[in-house]
C-alpha cells in the first residue's frame, strides 16, 4: 500500500476543498454581507435591490448566496443603484481612512464646535477588518473644521 | 454475492458520528467506495468538494437535523434538499446514501452520480438505492442502541449483503 492510499479519498477531497472552496466562500460572503448591510442600512428589502438592477428576486437571492461568481461587472452595476461603494483596494481603504480617522479625532477632541454642515464623506467609517460601517447621525464641523477638512484633503 | 457487514466509524466531529459499512473480503467502506469514485470526477469536482464541506459542517456545527437529509424510502441521502444548500451551494446530481439514527450518528453507505429523477432507473446509483433501503431496514429490525455520539456494540450489528 503507497502512502497516497493510507489518507482515505474523503481527507484528500476535503483538503483540497478547505483549500479552494472555502476560501472562495469566505470572500463570497463578506461581499454579500457588505451588500446587506447598506440594504439595511437604507431600508431597502433583497426585492427593492432586485428592482432596480432590473433582475429576479431569485437572480439576486443567488448572487448574494456566498456562493456565486460575481463577475467585478455585478458588482459594479450593485454599487451604482446602491450609491455605495461594496468592496475597495487596500491601497484606496487606507487612504480614505487615514483621511476620515484623522478628521473624527480631530473633531472628537475639539469641545468648541457648532454643529452646521456634514463633513464625513457618505456617513461611514471603517471598522478594524476594513468592513464599511455607518453612523447614526452625520458628524457636522464647524467652519474652521472644514477648512481643516480641505487641507487634509488637499 | 452474500457478505456480512459490520459498522464502523467513519468520521467523528464535534456533534455528529458518521459511521459506514465494511463487508467481509472487501478493503474498503462503503463510504470510502463512494469518495474514492467520485474523487476525481472532473465535472463533479465542485460538487464533491461541497457534498465534503456538508459533511463537515452537518458534523462541527449543525448536528445531523432529519430535515437535513433527503428521504429516500428508509434510506436518505446527503446532499441536504435544495432549500438547505445556499451554504454550500449546489450539490448537483450526487447521491450519498445513508441511514440516519438520530441528530449526533449517521451511517453512510455508497452512492454517485444520478442521472435520473427516479433513481431505481439510474444506472449509476440504482444499485446503491436499493442497498441503502435493503441495510437501513435491517438497521431498523436491530433497533440500535447508542448513546449520544457513540453507538453501542457494534460488534453485534451485522449486516447482509
Amino acid at each position: 500500500m503507497t502512502e497516497q492510499k493510507k489518507i482515505s479519498a474523503f481527507d484528500r477531497i476535503e483538503k483540497r476543498a478547505s483549500k479552494h472552496s472555502e476560501n472562495f466562500v469566505k470572500k463570497s460572503l463578506d461581499i454579500s454581507d457588505e451588500v446587506y448591510d447598506i440594504l439595511k442600512s437604507k431600508g431597502w428589502s433583497q426585492k427593492d435591490l432586485a428592482i432596480k438592477l432590473g433582475k429576479t428576486e431569485a437572480e439576486i437571492s443567488k448572487w448574494l448566496s456566498g456562493l456565486h461568481n460575481l463577475t467585478i461587472k455585478s458588482i459594479t452595476k450593485m454599487e451604482e443603484v446602491l450609491g455605495e461603494e461594496i468592496i475597495m483596494t487596500k491601497s484606496v481603504a487606507k487612504d480614505v481612512f487615514e483621511i476620515e480617522s484623522a478628521l473624527f479625532n480631530s473633531f472628537r477632541k475639539t469641545e468648541s464646535y457648532t454643529l452646521v454642515k456634514p463633513v464625513l464623506k457618505d456617513n461611514v467609517d471603517f471598522n478594524k477588518k476594513g468592513k464599511v460601517i455607518h453612523f447614526p447621525n452625520k458628524i457636522v464641523l464647524n467652519r474652521d473644521k472644514q477648512a481643516d477638512l480641505k487641507s487634509l484633503s488637499a | 454475492m452474500n457478505s456480512t457487514g459490520t459498522i464502523v466509524q467513519f468520521k467523528r466531529y464535534r456533534r455528529v458520528c458518521f459511521y459506514t459499512v465494511k463487508f467481509e473480503g472487501s478493503e474498503l467502506t462503503e463510504a470510502d467506495k463512494f469518495f474514492e469514485k467520485v474523487e476525481n470526477e472532473e465535472e463533479y469536482g465542485e460538487y464533491v468538494d461541497n457534498l465534503v464541506k456538508w459533511i463537515k459542517d452537518i458534523g462541527n456545527n449543525r448536528g445531523a437535523r432529519y430535515e437535513l437529509f433527503r428521504d429516500e424510502r428508509i434510506a436518505v441521502a446527503l446532499p441536504p434538499p435544495r432549500q438547505h444548500l445556499r451554504t454550500h451551494n449546489f450539490v448537483k446530481d450526487l447521491r450519498l446514501y445513508c441511514f440516519w439514527v438520530s441528530p449526533n450518528i449517521v451511517i453512510l453507505f455508497n452512492g454517485g452520480i444520478k442521472t435520473k429523477i427516479n433513481p431505481v432507473q439510474c444506472p449509476n446509483v440504482s444499485m446503491h438505492f436499493h442497498n441503502a433501503n435493503n441495510w437501513s431496514k435491517q438497521l431498523v429490525e436491530h433497533e440500535l442502541d447508542y448513546n449520544g455520539l457513540d453507538l453501542m456494540d457494534t460488534d453485534n450489528i451485522e449486516i447482509y449483503d
